[in-house]
């Protein structure tokens, strides 16, 4: 279990984690989310152990990662752009992680080489981005770690590796038990894989929660009504954004679908209609809840 | 099933030497056959060499020694000239091909988020870069050794195995002190660029401020003496200029300094690394100390160099002010380095403050006298001999030696002007005590010291020495009239000219030549009271002043050479309570000898001598 209390992180005069608290728990395959500068790269790299807190605490199984052997054994860390020195191979790296890592699994690492077209003898640096995710993952998967910290792994991707890299995950996860973390702008693929999701903004957390609560907990409403009714009435809607565009109304509200369609019904709209949220929707709407100007950055 | 190829490990250490080994493998092999042209196939040529030309050069020693000192000259060479550069550039290669990782926010990303503490991160890469340097170099000193065997060379003297190894000892530790420097400034320093900045303004700049500190003080403080700062200064904390300790002997307290300061450096490294922000890779800064370290020197050097420039040139244009603006620019150019441009520099303004107050109080105590440095004179009664000597007064130089059972000469050479004498030692210290008065009338701030020096060291009763060396900036008006009287003193020249030193038994014949009649040197032998006479005669001369005041070299009747037994140098006896003898520390038990000197006779120089020259028929 990752357990945050408090984190935070400065650089000079910025801050990047602003005492957020939230928990991931085991065995699950955690996604964050976020605007550019949110801090989920900051929170990555403090929960592998690279950046020391400057307060609170990110605890893996209960121990802190920073210079703490223990439970860096059992963590890896896959950063944006994953580093491979000038000259290195495939075998290389895996030569490195095995003398690193306790749990390497050599067996394992054959076996995932032969569902990735990689050339375990070329240069790593010679091989394209997308390549070098792999190789990354590859040595990654290989050291058999309980904590997995990804960021934007998907970024260069091709579809088919994306779905192979889904299902391999996916394997662990229900295999063993290993927790995955993993922060990209790919909703489309978080969404896929994820159970747990959280956001981050500004430093801050704004929710992490279950993906089938997320998108079951809040939904967009699109309805007519004539005469249009006081804007004011719809208040009694948990909103998230409301816009009107003559006789429509167009709003996004938390809570169950059930509830939602209650209220409505007690408006008497001439036509309603409740559409599921992608959770790139849901992003966009907490966002803009969250004051993120989205309609300004967009125009 | 897991297979598992790792083993236990003490936080990674071996993990890291082992992964930085192979890292470097590849330039490892190249160094190591760059060294083994450099020392096995070279020294094979320099032996087969040796034994070709063996018979055409050296009948007196057997094939086997020349060898060996051929041998034994080609290591030794080596070192110096190859071998160190050597392990400089590859130190230089190895430093930042293992440690640039702390550079580079992706390769940070890396080794810091690996199952291997930090400084076994470091330490492990550093053991490794060590091995590569030094490992190839022992295999090759002990091939040479093997192939110096084989050539039938034994390995004993002359061949100096115990000063080589001493001497590649010290080799690998001056290498591991610049390896501490440089990994002390790559820790501290958020990119390459600012850890070579820092390390070659550190370099530079340390040697750079203690001699232009001490150029200073010696312009600005009247009466300090500035040579006497030891060169250790100099070479302490500069491994570059501490490999001047290779043309000496290298000594167990050299290695010892070394040692220490490498592993000072290497110490504070590892400690600051594990305080290290990763986040400080691709910034200026993981700390500030070298920022404020080499700014603050470059910023007094250039101000020194700036203030004594205008100084040299314009003497009355304020040294202070030059030395400010000279600090100031230097300050804004590092800046400028260190923040890759200008914005935001006038924030540091208050750094440079510092700098600037330090500047003005340095001069403050210099200008004012040092806390009554300047002032200070010691009481007649408290100095056992006084030396001094002006820099423009070098025409009478004693040059003694001492030659050893193996025909090896020691020197002992002086241009001073000594006393002893009571009254000698009051009068010297009367016109020290007028210098001082006059410095005083000019204050309370001192004007810089230029133009000539006279220099005066008194030797204490109890055992010190107090040196003063002031410039006629602050002489007073009558002090060429007094350095006259004192220069002329009996006692001064009789231990400042040698013809004192000489007995009847100093020499037994003379050489005369005849500047009017030409030809060549007429060689006279003397018995022993003509020498005596002759003796008294030079002396005279000398005590009257006719041989001082007038002492032309073109304008002579007859050149006068002393000889002893068909040999240039005199047997000399000076008394063992002789303030000579004193001041130039002769040795007790030893036979002194004086270079045989010329004395150029005229009437009007040598009026004695050119006289007794004339009643023994010497001369017409």
């Amino acid at each position: 279990m990752i357990d945050v209390k408090g984190l935070t992180k400065r650089f000079g005069a910025v801050t990047a984690l602003d005492n957020i608290s939230f928990q991931v728990d085991s065995g699950s395959i955690f996604g964050l989310v976020g605007s550019n500068g949110a801090g989920k790269s900051t929170f990555l790299r403090t929960a592998a152990g690279v950046y020391r807190p400057d307060a609170g605490s990110v605890l893996i199984d209960g121990g802190e990662p920073f210079e703490n052997l223990s439970v860096k054994e059992n963590v890896c860390f896959i950063s944006d752009y994953p580093f491979f020195p000038r000259t290195a191979t495939l075998l290389d790296m895996a030569d490195l992680f095995s003398h690193t890592y306790p749990h390497w699994d050599k067996e394992r690492f054959s076996y995932l080489c032969s569902c990735f077209p990689l050339d375990t003898k070329q240069r790593i640096l010679n091989m394209s981005k997308g390549m070098q995710r792999q190789a990354a993952i590859l040595c990654a998967l290989g050291a058999r770690p309980t904590h997995l910290l990804l960021d934007e792994i998907f970024d260069g991707l091709d579809p088919v590796m994306r779905q192979l890299l889904k299902r391999i995950l996916s394997g662990e996860v229900s295999d063993r038990g290993m927790t995955v973390v993993i922060a990209s702008h790919n909703l489309r693929e978080l969404e896929d894989i994820c159970d747990h999701v959280g956001l981050f903004h500004r430093g801050g957390v704004i929710f992490d929660r279950e993906l089938d609560e997320l998108k079951l907990g809040i939904s967009r409403v699109q309805a007519v009504f004539r005469p249009m009714p006081d804007r004011s009435v719809f208040d009694r809607f948990n909103l998230v954004t409301l816009r009107t565009q003559g006789s429509l109304v167009d709003f996004v509200a938390r809570g169950s679908q059930e509830e939602i369609l209650a209220k409505l019904s007690e408006l008497n709209p001439t036509f309603s209609e409740l559409l599921p949220l992608t959770l790139e929707e849901v992003f966009i709407s907490e966002m803009e809840a969250a004051g993120y100007d989205i309609d300004n950055i967009l125009s | 099933m897991t297979s598992t190829t790792f083993s236990p490990k003490p936080g990674g250490f071996f993990q890291s030497y082992r992964t930085a080994l192979r890292q470097i493998r590849g330039v490892t092999l190249l160094y190591t056959a760059i060294l083994a042209v450099a020392l096995p196939l070279l020294l094979i040529f320099t032996l087969a060499q040796a034994k070709t030309n063996f018979p055409l050069y050296t009948p007196d020693m057997t094939q086997t020694e020349y060898m060996a000192r051929q041998a034994d000259n080609y290591l030794n060479a080596s070192m110096p000239w190859f071998i160190l550069p050597l392990l400089w550039l590859f130190a230089l290669i190895f430093t930042v091909s293992l440690f640039r990782y702390l550079h580079d926010k992706r390769s940070v990303d890396l080794f810091h988020s690996l199952p291997v503490r930090r400084e076994n991160l470091l330490l492990g890469r550093l053991a490794a870069e060590v091995t590569a340097l030094a490992v190839p170099l022992l295999a090759m000193e002990l091939l040479c050794l093997l192939i110096l065997l084989i050539f039938g060379v034994p390995l004993q003297e002359p061949l100096e195995l115990g000063a080589l190894w001493l001497r590649i000892f010290f080799l690998l530790l001056d290498t591991l002190a610049l390896l501490g420097l440089m990994i002390f400034f790559l820790v501290c320093c958020g990119t390459v660029f600012d850890a070579v900045i820092s390390t070659v303004a550190f370099c530079a700049g340390l040697p750079l401020l203690v001699l232009l500190s001490t150029s200073y003080v010696e312009t600005a403080l009247p009466g300090y003496a500035g040579d006497s700062v030891p060169m250790f200064l100099y070479r302490a904390m500069n491994p570059f200029l501490g490999a001047i300790i290779l043309s000496h002997t290298v000594t167990a307290s050299v290695l010892l300094w070394w040692f220490l300061y490498a592993a000072v450096l290497l110490t504070a490294g590892v400690l600051l690394y594990r305080r290290r922000p990763s986040e400080s890779a691709e910034n200026a800064f993981a700390f500030p100390i070298p920022r404020v370290l080499i700014r603050f020197m470059v910023s007094a050097c250039f101000g020194m160099m700036l203030g004594l420039l205008v100084h040299s040139i314009y003497p009355y244009f304020p040294f202070l002010f030059s030395a400010l603006l000279g600090a100031f620019l230097a300050h804004l150019a590092m800046e400028a380095v260190y923040r890759r441009g200008v914005k935001g520099i006038w924030k540091t303004m208050r750094a440079y403050a510092v700098v600037a107050g330090l500047f003005v109080a340095f001069y403050l105590v210099c200008a004012t006298g040092c806390f009554g440095y300047t002032n200070r004179i010691p009481a007649a009664d408290e100095v056992q001999t006084v030396t001094f000597s002006t820099s423009y007064g070098t025409e009478h130089t004693i040059m003694l030696h001492t030659i050893d059972e193996r025909g090896i000469l020691t020197g002992y050479n002086t241009q001073l002007s000594i006393a002893s004498q009571q009254e000698n030692i009051e009068k010297v210290i009367a016109l020290h005590q007028d210098i001082i008065d006059c410095y005083q009338t000019m204050g309370p701030l001192y004007p810089m010291s230029e133009g000539s020096s006279f220099e005066v060291s008194y030797m204490l009763k109890d055992g010190s020495v107090l040196r003063r060396r002031f410039y006629s900036t602050g002489f007073p008006a009558d002090y060429e009239k007094k350095i006259q009287e004192l220069s002329t003193l009996p006692e001064i020249l009789e231990n400042k000219i040698d013809c004192f030193l000489l007995t009847s038994e100093s020499f037994d014949s003379v050489s005369l030549y005849d500047i009017n009649e030409g030809g060549d040197y007429q060689s006279v032998s003397l018995d022993v009271h003509e020498r005596a006479a002759l003796v008294e005669a030079l002396q005279a001369d000398y005590l009257s002043g006719n041989a001082l005041t007038n002492y032309y070299w073109n304008d002579y009747d007859v050149e006068l050479s002393l000889t002893y037994q068909g040999d240039s140098s005199l047997p000399v006896s000076i008394a063992e309570d002789s303030a000579l003898r004193t001041v130039l520390q002769l040795p007790d038990h030893e036979q002194l000898y004086l270079r045989g000197e010329s004395y150029p006779i005229s009437q009007k120089t040598f009026p004695n001598t050119l006289r007794v020259l004339q009643e023994i028929g010497a001369v017409s």
